[in-house]
């Protein structure tokens, strides 16, 4: 819950009237690029270094996920949108459950493995990173900064960095920025051939989510349009423009291990009914094979409502019926059948995961030798 | 010669960010190699001699260094069932497997840090004082970079969680004052 709510606040605020869209059709400014820096204004020259510093921070704290396969899919991307910005705008994964994305003033643009989790292909990742890229080639970040300014806020966005992140993150930039945001890179993923409908997808499909976790909009949304609003406005907008590729396959393939590594970051975190949640839509699941049913088990047994251990059996069941030598759906079969106390069963799928398991540093291993020389110890005649 | 000072220079460092924290914070207390009784707990434990109990704001548990707290610390901590994990809304149980412990530890400690570069590189079952348990190390990195290790101790009683905790710089002073830490949980005794 810690997580969600930040996330959706930040997410999601933009309110895309087709009224407001109308009067958002300026040209794009060319953003400077390093080389250019000293010819920038002051303040601007200011919010470069910082953000400069902000990417060298989040590289040396570890936050940010390396992948060389996700990170050229991700920097294709930007190719293909955004072809004459492919060299100034660089886009990075954080380490990150919650369903976020931001933009920064030199061109970094993050996004997070929580939100690359929700998403279901290529367009909807254009739409995030299009909009994204649309607040750096607008330079929405020093318009907002120099709003902040006149307010006698400024004082607070620059003193520290994780103020500095949450300004330049999207629950800071104005409502009109991102109704231009979502217009540019809307305008973008139409260009690039991909299917802008699929915008809206996302924001539909995290309104479901916050019902379904029963995480109240009202207390997130005070000066922001509830998420379905969002959607819609989006929808419409998409309404008058051609169809296009969605990229299911591609997208699942280059993201595969980045996605894997969110629901794991999922699991360690705790988030059982995030699982239980994104993991029971059977178009999300599927992606993932038998590691799909696995994390949904996760999600069940993390979750722990009434009735959620026998959904975990039968999540973990689902796991080794498609992959038979899924040692951690055995290890966890096997833990689910010890505290059911039968030990016969527990003893099976113990033995079953340690026949198969291939990870030398696998940190349950120890821990399931204990249960089963227990196991062994008590159910001997 | 230079190697020597340079190797001095940390504990030069840590000596002098004592002398100038105790006299000042009556707080400070050095340990002697007596056992520290947790009535609350049910436990007693010896701390390092020659460390220092520092102020500990929270009445569940205790703190200890020897050159600072942030140099290196040792916390102890007893935690009711239903207060254990409150950032993620669980509890602990008598009857938690230790595995169980761990993984619910972790997660309430990636709830508490601002970052998420918290990885955990071991889990292992111990005996705690005897009970069922769990060693778990980890690392973390602040905000500004700097690399921390961690280790920590877990068990369950009928009663709550007992955690024994030790942190320091991975740089230089993790290695150097963990057997000390390891030393102590051994004299862990349930009342």
């Amino acid at each position: 819950m810690r997580s969600t709510k930040p996330a959706i606040a930040r997410r999601l605020m933009a309110l895309a009237t087709v009224v407001v869209l109308g009067g958002c059709a300026a040209a794009p400014q060319v953003i400077s690029d390093a080389g250019d820096i000293a010819e920038l204004a002051a303040d601007e020259r200011r919010l470069w270094l910082m953000s400069d510093e902000i990417d060298n921070t989040l590289r040396k704290s570890g936050a940010v996920y390396t992948d060389q396969q996700a990170s050229d899919y991700l920097q294709s991307l930007v190719a293909a949108l955004l072809p004459e910005f492919a060299q100034h705008i660089r886009v990075r994964v954080l380490k990150n459950v919650e369903a976020n994305a931001f933009a920064m003033a030199n061109g970094s643009v993050y996004i997070n493995t929580g939100m690359l989790l929700r998403l279901r292909n290529e367009a909807e990742l254009a739409a995030i990173v299009s909009h994204e890229a649309a607040h750096v080639t607008h330079k929405h970040v020093v318009g907002n900064v120099r709003t902040a300014k006149r307010f006698n806020m400024v004082a607070n966005i620059v003193g520290l960095g994780a103020s500095f992140i949450a300004a330049t993150s999207m629950a800071s930039l104005s409502q009109a920025h991102e109704v231009e945001a979502d217009v540019v890179g809307m305008s973008r993923m139409a260009s690039a051939g991909y299917a802008p409908q699929a915008a809206a997808a996302p924001f539909q499909r995290l309104a479901d989510e916050l019902q379904a976790r029963g995480i109240s909009q009202a207390g997130l949304f005070r000066s922001h349009p509830q998420l379905q609003t969002r959607a819609a406005s989006l929808a419409a907008l998409a309404a008058d423009l051609p169809n296009g590729r969605l990229h299911t396959e591609r997208f699942e393939r280059s993201l595969a291990r980045v996605r894997l590594a969110a629901l794991e970051q999922a699991v360690q975190g705790g988030h059982g009914d995030l699982l239980v949640f994104l993991l029971a839509d059977e178009e999300l699941r599927e992606g993932f094979g038998s590691a799909g049913f696995y994390y949904l088990g996760e999600g069940y047994r993390l979750r722990d409502y009434d009735g959620d251990r026998e959904r975990a059996l039968r999540a973990y069941m689902s796991a080794v019926q498609q992959d038979s030598g899924d040692y951690r759906a055995h290890g966890r079969l096997g833990l689910l059948y010890m505290k059911a106390g039968d030990n016969a069963r527990a003893i099976n799928h113990f033995e079953t995961y340690q026949a198969n398991s291939t990870d030398a540093a696998d940190a349950d291993a120890a821990f399931v030798r204990g249960y089963l020389e227990r196991l062994r110890r008590d159910s001997a005649p | 010669m230079s190697a020597i000072v340079q190797c001095m220079q940390p504990r030069i460092i840590g000596l002098l960010a004592v002398m100038l924290l105790v006299p000042g914070c009556a707080s400070y207390v050095p340990t002697t190699g007596a056992p520290v009784v947790d009535a609350q707990g049910g436990y007693r434990y010896v701390p390092p001699a020659g460390w220092y109990r520092t102020a500990f704001r929270d009445p569940r548990g205790a703190q200890y260094t020897r050159d600072g707290q942030t140099l290196q610390t040792i916390y102890t901590m007893f935690e009711t069932h239903d207060s254990a994990f409150a950032l993620t809304n669980k509890r602990t149980s008598a009857d938690m497997l230790p595995q169980e412990i761990a993984e619910h530890f972790v997660a309430e400690l990636k709830a508490t840090l601002a970052n998420d570069t918290l990885t955990v590189t071991q889990r292992q079952p111990v005996l705690v004082a005897g009970r069922q348990g769990v060693r778990l190390a980890a690392q973390f990195r602040s905000d500004d970079g700097l690399r921390y290790g961690l280790v920590y101790y877990l068990t369950v009683t009928e009663n709550g969680l007992l955690s024994v905790t030790y942190r320091a710089p991975a740089l230089h002073y993790f290695d150097r004052h963990l057997p000390a830490f390891e030393r102590s949980v051994q004299t862990l005794e349930w009342l």
